[in-house]
């Protein structure tokens, strides 16, 4: 007897018909052959169970944003039309490029290590007094828009709805994104907003071309309410990811950190220009992209990276393939610590736990390798990485101290 | 079981095929919820169900090509069974890393209630379509009920704001929905509505 027969004939007792002597047998005959059939069957008219059914297929925010992690998975098979390829797992992911597959292997791995460390590592943060460390959370969403008269609006203790009108442009906050609808201008005048992401939290907008921006923690972006002339022109510091809106009669520019700049017509990539790193990184996944500082200037193809030397001493610009998964993996909220070095690690979560880094006698030589979930707490984490031999010390203030 | 969506099944199938993200859109709006409750009703966390629903949509993308001329419920049987293996594995992995023996939980218990897990998710479906084939506005009270999880006096009391229309939404929505408890809970509903007149 087929699983939908039995599932129709239950529906139909639930609505109170009779059932025919067949579909009774059936139920029965279901009934008796398992015990946990007669369990499911009493939840079935259970009305907490169908509360709880309902509320997780009725949740339009929960989906959409599985949905935007589901994108950043296949983003690698949509730009290489990987199309009746057998996924498989592969056990060495620095030799291949990562596929969905592998992530959310390493993800069981990171998991399993976790697991596995976790009673060696409990003991251990215990030990140096860590416990207190449960209690910091990973980001989450949330920015300050700073409108062109000045005036801030913290975006995390904000319901959706309507933030602001300026000349004619609606801002409105939907489901943690930001949306610019343009609407008839007021004045000529251009207007300013500045976006800017604190440490520990990551935001969406929609700028008024359509573009999308995601901004990772400790960012910022300057954008006009309406682009008007003949470019579109914004400026980043910190990490950025764009989907650029088409329109080749008015070229996408953005400046970076006031050093470099990005010429786009359509295209996608992301932009990491941390004022504490050495170097500024552009990524391009997919269109092209024209990138220029005052001594040299280069034009990318989808997988190539172009990387700025900062401050004075900067001069020509330095190319080179990476694995566009690693660059990706914050706004797929992971963090990939494959071939990283410890001080690039505690950068990472200095700016997403909003923490202070002290290394106590110079730093440690380590490298990493996974990828774990950035939505653990920082006791977790923490175990992680005491797995891989680092150690650890919280403080007041939280200040995490890197030991020898 | 399909669901109603604004394409002919088999076409939805060939879009997505075609790598058209908009149609695996639809597709990904009806079976990541479904897939994510039917994971955690075996495994019992509900996040790593996600996971799981999650990467057989990953995988059911990957091969979308095979699937170009299948009918929806083929595709519906790759990614249930796709979920029902993770979680299957999950099991016993964990039960082997306590010390028990695989062979305690392999075989027929899961096969079991891997199989009445599918039936609960299957069931709870049809009641979902139920709700979502009513008028927008009954669909809604519905949707106050379980999903914003408003007690009946609150909906009551929002709804006091139109009685002519509580009056007819009342009779009308008691006309359409058929399953038990959802005519339970709305008559209790009414009833109380009924007393703030």
């Amino acid at each position: 007897m087929g699983h939908e027969y039995i599932a129709a004939v239950i529906y139909k007792y639930l609505q109170d018909e009779s059932l025919s002597d067949e579909e009774q047998l059936a139920l029965d005959q279901w009934l008796a052959k398992a015990k946990i059939n007669g369990s499911v069957f009493e939840r079935l008219q259970n009305e907490s169970d169908l509360k709880a059914y309902l509320q997780q297929r009725m949740d339009p925010v929960g989906v959409e944003e599985a949905f935007d992690t589901f994108k950043g998975a296949v983003y690698a098979d949509n730009r290489t039309t990987v199309i009746a390829e057998r996924p498989r797992v592969h056990f060495l992911p620095r030799r291949n490029r990562a596929t969905a597959a592998a992530i959310i292997f390493l993800l069981a791995t990171a998991a399993y290590l976790l697991f596995q460390y976790g009673n060696n590592g409990q003991q251990k943060l215990a030990n140096a007094g860590m416990h207190a460390l449960a209690a910091i959370k990973p980001g989450k969403q949330g920015a300050i828009l700073t409108l062109s008269n000045g005036r801030q609006v913290v975006l995390d203790s904000l319901g959706n709805g309507l933030v602001a009108t300026q000349n004619g442009t609606n801002v409105v906050l939907e489901n943690g994104k930001l949306t610019y609808a343009r609407g008839q201008a007021t004045t000529a005048e251009v207007l300013f907003n500045t976006m800017t992401t604190p440490k520990g939290r990551q935001f969406q907008l929609l700028l008024p071309d359509g573009t999308r921006v995601w901004l990772n923690a400790a960012s910022t972006l300057s954008y006009p309410t309406t682009f008007t002339g003949g470019e579109r022109r914004v400026s980043i510091t910190g990490e950025a990811y764009f989907e650029v809106a088409k329109n080749a009669g008015m070229p996408f520019k953005v400046t970076i950190n006031d050093q470099a700049e990005i010429e786009v017509l359509g295209t996608n990539f992301n932009v990491n220009a941390y004022t504490d790193e050495n170097s500024m990184h552009t990524t391009l996944l997919d269109g092209s992209v024209r990138v220029t500082n005052a001594h040299d200037k280069t034009v990318l193809i989808p997988g190539q990276q172009a990387s700025v030397g900062r401050g004075k001493s900067s001069s020509g610009i330095k190319v080179q393939a990476v694995d566009i998964d690693r660059v990706m993996a914050w706004k797929n909220n992971l963090f990939d610590f494959e071939g990283a070095t410890l001080a690039e690690v505690m950068n990472q979560i200095s700016r997403w736990y909003d923490m202070e880094i002290i290394y106590e006698k110079g730093i440690p030589s380590f490298e990493f390798g996974g990828k774990i979930r950035r939505d653990l707490t920082l006791d977790n984490l923490l175990k992680f990485l005491e797995g891989a031999g680092v150690h650890f010390r919280i403080e007041e203030g939280r200040r995490l101290i890197v030991m020898p | 079981m399909p669901e109603k969506i604004p394409y002919d099944e088999k076409e939805l199938l060939i879009h997505i095929a075609d790598g058209d993200t908009s149609a695996m859109k639809i597709l990904f709006e009806i079976y990541y919820p479904r897939l994510s409750y039917f994971g955690s009703t075996l495994i019992h966390d509900p996040q790593e169900a996600q996971d799981f629903a999650q990467e057989a949509l990953v995988s059911f993308w990957q091969r979308r090509e095979d699937f170009r001329y299948s009918s929806l419920q083929q595709a519906e049987a790759f990614l249930f069974t796709v979920v029902r293996n993770k979680c299957y594995n999950l099991i016993k992995h964990e039960k082997m890393k306590a010390g028990k023996g695989a062979d305690m939980l392999s075989g027929p218990a899961f096969e079991e209630e891997a199989e009445a897990r599918f039936i609960q998710e299957d069931v709870f479906n049809r009641v979902y379509r139920e709700i979502q084939q009513l008028p927008a506005a009954q669909a809604q009270l519905l949707k106050m009920i379980f999903v914003e999880g408003l007690e009946t006096d609150e909906i009551a009391q929002k709804l006091a704001i139109t009685p002519n229309n509580v009056r007819n939404q009342k009779a009308r929505a008691l006309e359409k929905i058929r399953t038990l408890v959802l005519r339970k809970r709305l008559l209790i509903l009414f009833l109380l509505v009924f007393n703030f007149f």
